[in-house]
């Protein structure tokens, strides 16, 4: 991982790191996440496993399907911190997806892989993707 | 992974040991590489007591040992996941496990 940054521009908060595409830094980015939030007294309205599985899935999908775990492509995570939300922002270097056809065709079994992260995903954030889909964006509501 | 397993009349149980599922299959490694599993069983019991997490990839892992069992055994066979916890559940619930496995909670 590099390029953590932690700064406070007025009201605004946030945090940028980026990992390699293995899932072995992964565990150690939503912890780090978790105590940004905490030491800037940022609560959200998960629990701790709900947090933990949204941020788990999140990053597992762009490292697994979206890198496809190539050693030379990044997953980048920003953490915005606004007023109400917190906005995560995962991007990863893939050719991105049909989205859509996610929730839509459970027949192959990668889209049915897929699409359980998703929709694991779905049930705890408010979710957005750029057009090409290979960047997603997470709104959590802060208590 | 070091995974126990017992048999009670014609169940077979496994016991999951302390920590997480996040699909690194070596719990299906563990069981498909067991020889000395009883060449005939009317259900399966897995327990997730000490199972704290558990991930899509893991719900995939289960998903393909499940597969594999029927396969051994019989299409029929019963599967049951026992002493799931209340945050587990609410996971399996979302991406709808109990089309494939009894679930009981951690009583």
């Amino acid at each position: 991982m590099k390029d953590k940054i932690s700064i406070s521009k007025g009201n605004l908060l946030s945090y940028r790191t980026e990992i390699k595409s293995n899932f072995s830094d992964k565990d150690i980015v939503i912890d780090e996440i978790r105590s940004f939030l905490f030491s800037n007294s940022v609560f959200i309205q998960l629990d701790a496993f709900e947090y933990r599985l949204v941020l788990d899935e999140t990053i597992s999908n762009a490292i697994e399907h979206g890198n496809r775990f190539s050693s030379t492509k990044k997953v980048v995570i920003k953490v915005i911190v606004r007023e109400d939300i917190v906005e995560i922002n995962v991007k990863d270097e893939g050719i991105g997806f049909e989205f859509e056809d996610v929730f839509l065709d459970f027949s192959a079994s990668t889209v049915r892989r897929r699409g359980r992260g998703l929709k694991i995903i779905k049930k705890f954030a408010k979710i957005q993707w750029n057009a090409i889909g290979n960047e997603i964006n997470l709104t959590l509501e802060r208590t | 992974m070091m995974v126990h397993f017992i048999t009670q009349n014609d169940i077979l149980i496994f016991r999951l040991p302390h920590g997480c599922l996040q699909g690194d299959n070596d719990l299906f490694r563990f069981i498909a590489n067991q020889s000395d599993l009883p060449s005939e069983t009317a259900s399966i019991q897995f327990d997730f007591e000490q199972i704290d997490y558990i991930n899509s990839l893991g719900v995939a892992e289960l998903i393909s040992i499940f597969r594999y069992l029927q396969r051994k055994y019989h299409q029929d066979i019963e599967f049951n996941l026992i002493s799931v916890s209340a945050e587990i559940q609410k996971l399996f619930k979302i991406v709808e496990m109990d089309q494939f496995f009894r679930i009981q909670p951690n009583l």
